[in-house]
């Protein structure tokens, strides 16, 4: 199977480099702050809206997202 | 996603099974050449990349008799037409796997419906085949359609993505691919009336009556406040539109001989008035704040004077401070010895009549307190005077910027007198249009103000709601959970909005400079590009002014540099999206990805130094570009740049056959500097895909 190359363009053509990495902490700072239950409900929602992004129609992300809601805050038996 | 392949069968002119090999990154040589003449098929070969990824709704408005896929010839001889088929065949590697998407479509259905042609996709991944179940879902995922018109896209028909009709487009396609739209789509569900609304009534189900009251009144405001905010959002999307709408007509009188001068100082002292406005504002809010927290001190004058004068009597009649202390007379009493040695034994006068004093006498509190009274006095009045110092201060500020911003509206008035009185009829009417526009915004910016109140005192009164709720215990075990539940989605969407708000605030100055600095490369250093905060591209250029200084002024964008614009903006979106997978965020589902660009006749109505620059750049920042040129317009500096830059790995031609020919045509083209047969007779409508021979 072929594999992706991530060679850059060729040298003599220079263009902007990438932003430094330490300029872009805020999204993750906040993130971090987050209580950690938190942290993790986002993960799962995200990951489950990933999934339904670019579809026409996305009906079942609802009742998904009430489901990972549930299940990271159970009911006590 | 990067190409590899293209098969066509019998779609429109390719009769018989056609491909193309796509050039891929690794080495550099990134650039797919594809020669032809106009009408043989370089516009059929764009819309077959977008038919297959996307079917028929993502056919270009130029592609004509988009009901009639199949080859004509064969159409016309199919004795069974459900055997007869239109396919394309694109084969592509995407984060690690490879894809082959086929989309098919039979005579049959054709003629039934075109629209509804039959998609696979099959996904190659360690050596085993997949099918794909939702075949268009995932090549939507793959290359969503808010970013396809960017990468598969006529290029003759590109320069309106550097207009601001095109703000909306241009800005959800920035936000999809730098995956920004992923937490827009989050935050509403979470939000919404099916998640958000589902835990609500869940807590109203297992909750108290009172609380049940307070939850339907908190919803209540809350879609309140949703109305509110969603009018306010209408307001400020009308006030951008009438401030762009103002800008092009100043555009347009910047270029306008008679007005220009005129126009240049509006815009210079304009900016003044804006710089002037704002900082009136944050004077009166520090205005504000001085009197609501120290304003007091300006009306204690006469009662720090008194506290004084009482404070020296009580100290001229020695009764503060106190000289004994309780705490001292009553280790005297416990001693049962008094400071004169006389015995203080129970019953004793002596015991009594210092028991007395006791019981009047001030202890070390009193004292303290009398100094924190002393201290406060003259904190009061020390503050009196700088409050009274800082508020004249502010006051005298606030008055010249005031009386600066009265002069500018007066020259404003006046400039806009003399404009209105030119004798050219089209700047009186472009100073018409202005006017119109202007009164439009202040009013929308006087709804605004209106409208951001209500919503502040919404708000306030969703907080004090919900600070009732919490007030009341909560004893049942399942309204804890509900509760815990509805706060756990109001608080991941608060949290995915300060994320999503953030990493707006960092990429949109970064895809800025990226456009700024290709747009210098590519079209011209006297130029500026940048992106907005309202995601509209403008350019700028310096322009001298009478007192020598220079201002940035917005260029009224004719075609070419429209279209360089578009091509600088494309390529700087496709390279960041590229780049965004290096920078770090919150977790991989925000990430960018590789993009092909295919380009259809994109030198068009460019000179030839856009032509050197776009042909020089745009391969540096997309890692694969496909470009679908005729001879005339590659032969020349297109072809210079990218044989200087080394970057065509593939390069093809069309050849196309007919039963009339044209009788000016020239039968033959030349590429790199070898003579290829491109037009011969036919009985039939036929484009070949040859390879130009090395």
């Amino acid at each position: 199977m072929q594999t992706e190359t991530q060679t850059m363009p060729k040298s003599t053509a220079k263009v902007s480099s990438a932003p430094d990495s330490a300029n872009l902490t805020e999204a993750k700072r906040i993130f971090r702050d987050a209580p950690k239950h938190y942290q993790d409900l986002i993960k799962k929602i995200m990951e489950k809206e990933r999934e339904v992004m670019h579809m026409a129609r996305r009906e079942d992300i609802h009742l998904d997202l009430c489901e990972i809601i549930r299940k990271n805050i159970p009911a006590k038996s | 996603m990067i190409l590899e392949r293209l098969v066509l069968e019998n779609f429109r002119q390719f009769k018989g099974r056609q491909e193309i090999v796509f050039a891929e990154p690794g080495d550099g040589q990134n650039v797919t050449v594809i020669h032809a003449g106009n009408g043989f098929g370089k516009t059929t070969l764009l819309n077959a990349i977008r038919w297959v990824l996307h079917g028929h709704e993502a056919l270009t408005e130029d592609f004509e008799k988009p009901e009639r896929i199949l080859h004509e010839g064969v159409a016309a001889k199919a004795r069974n037409p459900e055997m007869v088929e239109a396919s394309v065949e694109l084969t592509f590697h995407h984060e690690g796997d490879r894809y082959v998407a086929t989309r098919i479509l039979s005579l049959q259905q054709q003629r039934a419906n075109a629209n509804k042609s039959k998609l696979s996709l099959t996904i190659v991944r360690d050596g085993q085949s997949f099918s794909e179940p939702s075949p268009q879902e995932k090549l939507r995922k793959i290359i969503p359609t808010g970013i396809r018109d960017f990468l598969f896209f006529n290029g003759e028909n590109i320069d309106h993505f550097a207009m601001q009709e095109k703000a909306d487009a241009v800005k959800d396609a920035i936000r999809q691919m730098l995956g920004l739209k992923l937490l827009d789509n989050t935050i509403e569900d979470l939000l919404g009336p099916k998640v958000r609304k589902v835990f609500e009534d869940a807590l109203k189900e297992e909750t108290s009556d009172e609380k049940a009251e307070l939850i339907e009144r908190q919803e209540d405001a809350e879609n309140q406040l949703g109305k509110l905010q969603s009018d306010l959002k209408q307001i400020i999307a009308n006030i951008e539109a009438s401030t762009a709408a103002i800008r092009d007509v100043e555009n347009q009188l910047a270029a306008n001989q008679e007005a220009a001068e005129l126009q240049a100082r509006r815009t210079h002292i304009q900016k003044e008035k804006d710089d002037l406005v704002e900082r009136k504002i944050e004077i009166e809010r520090k205005l504000s704040r001085l009197i609501a927290e120290d304003g007091f001190t300006l009306f204690a004058n006469e009662l720090v004077r008194r506290g004084q004068e009482i404070m020296a009597e009580l100290r001229s009649e020695g009764k503060v401070p106190a000289k004994v202390l309780k705490e001292y007379l009553q280790e005297l009493l416990d001693r049962r010895v008094c400071i004169c040695q006389r015995d203080l034994a129970d019953h004793t006068p002596h015991r009594a009549a210092v028991e007395a004093k006791w019981a009047s006498g001030k202890d070390q509190a009193f004292n303290n307190n009398v100094s924190k009274l002393d201290h406060a006095i003259g904190l009061i009045d020390g503050v009196a005077q700088k409050t009274a110092t800082y508020l004249e201060d502010l006051n005298r500020q606030r008055l010249e910027t005031s009386i600066r911003i009265h002069e500018i509206d007066g020259e404003l008035n006046e400039i806009h007198g003399k404009i209105g009185k030119k004798h050219s009829n089209s700047v009186k009417e472009l100073e018409g249009k202005r006017t119109e526009h202007s009164l439009r915004r202040d009013a929308e910016i006087a709804a605004k103000g209106g409208k951001e109140k209500e919503i502040e005192s919404a708000e306030v009164e969703i907080q004090a709601i919900e600070a009732r709720i919490e007030q009341i215990a909560e004893t049942e075990e399942q309204a804890i959970i509900a509760r815990e539940r509805v706060k756990a989605v109001k608080d991941c969407a608060e949290v995915l909005k300060k994320i999503r708000d953030a990493e707006t605030n960092d990429l949109r100055p970064m895809l800025s400079k990226m456009i700024s600095d290709h747009c210098a490369k590519i079209i011209n250093r006297k130029y500026t590009a940048v992106l907005r905060s309202d995601f509209t591209l403008g350019v700028t250029k310096n322009v001298s002014q009478l007192d020598g200084t220079d201002e940035e002024m917005d260029v009224a964008k004719n075609t070419a540099l429209r279209q360089s614009l578009s091509l600088v903006f494309i390529s700087s979106l496709v390279y960041l999206a590229s780049e965004r997978k290096k920078i770090p965020t919150i977790m991989k589902n925000v990430s960018g990805e590789d993009y092909p660009v295919v380009m259809d006749s994109p030198f068009g109505a460019l000179d030839d130094h856009y032509c050197s620059r776009v042909a020089k750049w745009i391969p540096a920042l997309a890692k694969q570009v496909v470009i679908l040129v005729s001879s005339k317009q590659y032969a020349g500096p297109v072809q210079k740049a990218l044989e200087e830059e080394d970057r065509v790995g593939r390069n093809y031609y069309l050849s196309y056959a007919g039963p009339t020919l044209s009788n000016d045509m020239d039968m033959h083209t030349v590429i790199n500097g070898r003579k290829y047969k491109i037009y011969e007779t036919s009985k039939e409508e036929i484009t070949k895909i040859q390879e130009v021979k090395e």
